[in-house]
């Protein structure tokens, strides 16, 4: 009797919601469209679910002239970059050069701290509109799942200066290396903040980055066969050689200065073992001090490297494919793609691109196996429905993130956001629902939920107007001939699983539509409330709470 | 964490024998189709004593929250953050120990430990711990062994007793209701979450539009039930709360002005308003203090000094506005955290503390018995990391909510909280003020045991002599028209004697046959129609 067996019979009977894990026999050889899985819309939607934030229409349309390996191409392109990276957030001078700051117990005047707090609003504001853009999708996409893997939380990072460098940084290295990437982010000014790296210093060491770049980041506490990976002496070991590092501003011009290695915080007299390894004085290489052995990153990757690619193949595995119960034969899946890791030298790109363009991602049985979060879900209304967002308008969405539990630039702790079912309960469901579906569509209207922090204006809002709703529907050819066809149309553009007929008929019914069979009759303006309330309906289906 | 490596890491023939409780909704009917548990199930639920918890996350400095102030270990150990000097000391004027002060931030928290209604527990911890927050943080919410990893939550666990069919089946009330910032894993079911988030009462709103048509038999058929099983909750208990509120949204305190304490008087609210949801949770966010700690300042805008204030405050407004609804009686409140800090301070620049072991945590309510139990951390004999050992395993906590306050039995308590092993002492008896005595964290006695508002019991029950050598008489007082069935339990579930009376108005006599028994603890259970009364009774020759 196998384990499932042996549990159903213990359970006599599964609840309705006992996630399965469904068995799936596809592989991660790329794939190619066939007449029984073909490449059409709800395969586009599964791509721009999963590698971005959903398809807009004009994506879909796009995307059917492509090979789905060549879109993936087009959203990894490295030029992306380099470009459309550069331009900053709203009144950026006033805080990108920071002000002097002298130490730990320097008194912050209390305008700084709303300076500060403003600018990582707009920060966050602009973030939003870039995951609004259809060319950068997967980039954000990426950069907001190194965001929940490398986190900082921006109150403790408190200047904005170095939160939005944390973030151009990781918006830059999406697929870049990870073994440089952890170089890189282990001197980050905003981590040495927010992981404590700036108090740490050898005659008072301070663990908490040590600990948790080995737990969270890279090898986690133990291997696939449960050995411990290190122990609370390689912690403390590595704590000191991770000691040193420091950021500053320059004075009296704001320029803001890269870290630096300050060695008289350094024990450079005591040899130290860490994984079992040689007795050596450990640092970072980028000290480039000679009386430093050997990098301590490059240690972790050496020794525990089998660790750290499986944790992050895992992790990337459950992230884009599926969190929920896993066939033991995805093992197989996540160990290759940890060993195409490994064989690349840690470059992330064939990784990804391995796993993004496999059969085993398209497969149908993971289509609509995801759960929004709530960045995904206001901005999938959004480029569904065509409401382009400026930076300005974004401002009404960071209160809706913080609502329903994904505050951009603060994971509610090191470990970063759950997601998947995390995310919905019977608070952020109705929330959702009322705040973003029902005000945008039925009313026409997401209220403003701030003051401007500019100029102290109260914000209006965002509008969706009758003339932008007709527009919309237009784009669909059954338009102006028949409502079924037309809602088995949006359905199919909206949903990542498609209605059935009947659950049309129901959509229809509760939506209160009276003149279904005069449809083609009616003229644009008769058409517009009727359609307000099926979108409504369409998108306040479970089915649009899944990607 | 999945079904299947938890599988893997309890030994089958283990599993076989806890798993009910933590996975299969239809084993657990089954289980407690045993005599006893049948018997006792329903008065289980037949109180409508709550249990708020609370969870002060990223782990909080025991040291000062409760001072050793005349320790000299404690001087050494924090130079900066400690109230080292005269003047610092001085300030330490809660005192529930000649050597011990609460932290000046919790002054607030005085007047009910005077009135003996808060009961502190020190050096509470679990075994073996490894530091890391989410570990620990596991092992504290699924209450399992440290080498063990559970993916059911400790409270699920004890509510699916209750309601075995839960979601498949929702009772009237939520069975648990979240009104914190942070999901928690202490609801986490075998099935699904048994928690509903409550963001607030008086705005709960319905989600509406699920869709009957079969699920597909893909990972997307698995998501769309999840979700429409939220949908289906939020239907449901919106409108129960729109019948409750805005009715029940009374408070007779001035609560302070924080979200923490917002969700406090959100909890009284619910409690007031008589659903009988058993458990509620809440949390306080900011207690991993590695730096900035500022445990010392009584005005500082940030750091640990300022949580203790928040927390305080908030909780002895919660207690005053129980007891001024004239609802005290139901409830206790109880702290956790995933770890204490360190003792000795990380460095003289950090001005914080690094993840550390055990911690004191407090309870508060009218039934609970305001000691100290257990002794301070010996600060001169540390573990290897230089955290002290703790003297309370975090279990002996739960078991005295579950058992003391619930009325959860040994067996069955035991199987809750400690799945995979049956062996775990949970008498609770704590050395109070370092003199060994026996003692019940909270006393159920010391209360009245509250009826349900809404189904007042056509009967009580009493029994006498409670010990018993020859005779044991049960006095009921019956207002029934059903015929009353009395039977006695052992501990095990066995029947001993069973008694069938008519029905009848007034007060009754029935007298069992105890001179052959063993001495030892025995169940009365009394039993009319769907109305069922347990007494507990000593046997003693």
């Amino acid at each position: 009797m196998d384990r499932r067996t042996f549990l159903q019979q213990l359970r006599g009977k599964l609840p309705e919601t006992e996630a399965i894990p469904i068995p799936s026999n596809t592989t991660l050889v790329e794939w190619k469209p066939s007449q029984d899985n073909p490449w059409d819309s709800n395969a586009i939607n599964h791509l721009y679910h999963r590698l971005g934030f959903s398809a807009s229409f004009d994506d879909v349309v796009a995307a059917q002239m492509l090979t789905p390996s060549e879109v993936i191409d087009l959203l990894m392109d490295d030029t992306l970059l380099t470009t459309g990276v550069a331009e900053p957030p709203l009144k950026y001078e006033q805080w990108m050069y920071a002000m002097p700051y002298t130490g730990p117990d320097y008194p912050i005047a209390h305008a700084e701290d709303i300076l500060q707090h403003d600018a990582k609003t707009d920060i966050r504001n602009w973030w939003t509109v870039q995951m609004m853009k259809s060319q950068p999708q997967l980039r954000e996409k990426l950069m907001l799942f190194w965001h929940n893997h490398f986190v900082v939380e921006e109150v403790k990072v408190y200047f904005a200066v170095h939160f939005w460098r944390y973030l151009d940084y990781l918006r830059r290295h999406p697929w870049g290396n990870l073994l440089q990437i952890t170089k890189d982010i282990t001197i980050m000014p905003a981590m040495l903040k927010y992981l404590d790296g700036v108090w740490s210093e050898k005659d008072s060491i301070n663990e908490n980055y040590a600990r948790e770049v080995m737990e969270l980041f890279t090898m986690g506490i133990s291997d696939r066969d449960g050995n411990k990976n290190y122990t609370q002496d390689d912690i403390r070991n590595v704590a000191f050689a991770l000691t040193g590092w420091r950021y500053r501003f320059e004075e009296p011009s704001p320029n803001v200065l890269p870290p630096y290695f300050a060695d008289y915080y350094f024990d450079f007299n005591t040899k130290r073992s860490i994984f079992g390894a040689d007795a050596k004085i450990y640092g970072l290489a980028a000290a480039k001090d000679s009386r430093i052995e050997a990098d301590v990153i490059d240690l972790m990757f050496e020794k525990r490297g089998k660790s750290i690619a499986w944790n992050i193949a895992k992790k990337a595995y459950h992230n884009f494919v599926y969190m929920g119960d896993l066939p033991p034969s995805s093992n197989n899946l996540i160990q290759e793609l940890a060993d195409t890791l490994i064989a690349s030298h840690w470059e992330l790109k064939p990784m990804f691109a391995k796993l993004f363009k496999s059969e085993h991602f398209f497969d149908p049985i993971h289509r609509g196996g995801a759960i929004k979060s709530p960045y995904e879900f206001m901005i999938s209304v959004c480029r569904k429905m065509n409401v382009p967002l400026t930076e300005y308008e974004a401002g009404s969405f960071w209160y809706f993130g913080m609502d329903t539990g994904q505050f951009l630039g603060k994971p509610p702790n090191v470990k970063g956001w759950n997601g998947y079912r995390d995310w919905l309960n019977t608070a952020t469901l109705p929330k959702r629902i009322n705040d973003i579906v029902r005000d945008l569509i039925l009313n026409g209207w997401i209220k403003g939920q701030l003051i401007n922090p500019h100029n102290g204006a109260p914000f209006d809002g965002i509008p969706y107007t009758d003339q932008q709703i007709t527009d919309w529907a237009m784009q669909f050819d059954s338009y102006q001939t028949d409502l079924e066809s037309l809602l088995a149309q949006m359905s199919d553009f909206l949903l990542a699983m498609a209605l059935s007929s009947d659950r049309i008929k129901e959509v229809i019914n509760r939506a209160g539509i009276l003149h279904i069979y005069e449809w083609y009759r009616l003229n644009d303006q008769a058409r517009v409330q009727p359609l307000r309330r099926l979108i409504y309906e369409l998108l306040s289906t479970p089915e649009f709470q899944l990607a | 964490m999945k079904r299947r490596d938890f599988l893997k890491t309890i030994p089958l023939g283990v599993a076989a024998t806890t798993i009910p409780f933590m996975l299969g909704s239809r084993k657990a009917e089954a289980f407690l189709n045993s005599p006893l548990l049948s018997a006792l199930s329903n008065p289980l639920d037949n109180n409508d004593r709550a249990l708020v918890i609370i969870f002060l996350e990223g782990g909080n400095d025991g040291l000062n929250t409760l001072v050793p102030f005349e320790d000299p270990l404690y001087d050494k150990n924090r130079k900066n953050l400690g109230f080292t000097t005269s003047q610092e000391k001085s300030q330490l004027t809660f005192k529930v120990r000649p050597d011990l002060a609460f932290n000046p931030n919790m002054n607030a928290l005085e007047p009910l430990w005077k009135e003996g209604k808060m009961a502190i527990i020190q050096n509470l911890g679990i075994e073996n711990p490894d530091l890391s927050h989410f570990r620990g943080l596991e092992i504290w919410n699924s209450s399992s062994d440290s080498d063990l990893i559970i993916p059911t939550g400790w409270a699920a666990r004890y509510l699916q007793t209750l309601y075995p069919d839960y979601p498949n089946t929702l009772p009237t009330d939520p069975v648990a209701i979240n009104m914190g910032t942070l999901g928690s894993q202490i609801f986490r079911g075998s099935a699904s979450m048994v928690d509903v988030q409550v963001p607030n009462p008086l705005t709960f709103t319905a989600a509406a539009n699920i869709g009957s048509d079969p699920l597909p038999n893909t990972e997307g058929g698995n998501e769309l039930g999840f979700v429409r099983e939220i949908v289906n909750i939020s239907n449901v208990y919106a409108k129960r709360f729109a019948e409750l509120f805005p009715a029940s949204a009374q408070s007779t305190v001035q609560y302070p002005d924080t979200d923490f304490a917002r969700n406090l008087q959100h909890i009284a609210w619910c409690i007031k308003s008589g659903i009988k949801t058993k458990i509620y949770f809440t949390n306080l966010i900011g207690f991993d203090t590695h730096f900035n700690q500022h445990s010392k300042e009584t005005d500082f805008g940030e750091g640990h000094g300022l949580l203790l204030r928040i927390l305080s405050q908030a909780l002895a407004a919660f207690q005053r506005d129980l007891e001024g609804l004239g609802i005290a009686d139901r409830v206790v409140t109880m702290t956790y955290s995933e770890f204490g800090r360190r003792v000795s301070e990380n460095g003289d620049f950090a001005s914080g503390t690094d993840h550390g072991s055990s911690a004191p945590h407090f309870v508060i309510g009218t039934s609970v018995n305001g000691e100290l139990y257990g002794h301070h951390p010996d600060l001169a004999t540390l573990d290897k990391n230089g955290d002290p050992t703790n003297e309370f395993e975090f279990r002996r906590y739960y078991a005295a909510m579950l058992g003391d306050w619930f009325g959860v039995d040994e067996s069955l308590r035991t199987s809750i909280l400690s799945p995979g092993r049956n062996h775990d002492p949970f008498d609770i008896a704590f050395p109070i003020n370092g003199t060994p005595k026996t003692g019940h964290l909270i006393d159920r006695l010391k209360t009245s045991v509250a009826k349900p508002q809404n189904s007042a019991m056509p009967f009580s029950i009493a029994v006498s002599p409670n010990p018993a050598d020859r005779v044991l008489t049960a006095q009921y007082i019956s207002s029934t028209n059903a015929p009353i069935e009395l039977e006695l339990f052992d501990l095990r579930g066995r029947s001993i004697q069973r008694f069938v009376r008519s029905a009848s108005i007034g007060i009754e006599y029935q007298s069992f046959d105890t001179h052959l028994l063993p001495a030892g603890v025995y169940y009365l259970h009394i039993r009319s129609g769907s109305n069922a009364e347990t007494a507990k009774c000593i046997v003693k020759h």
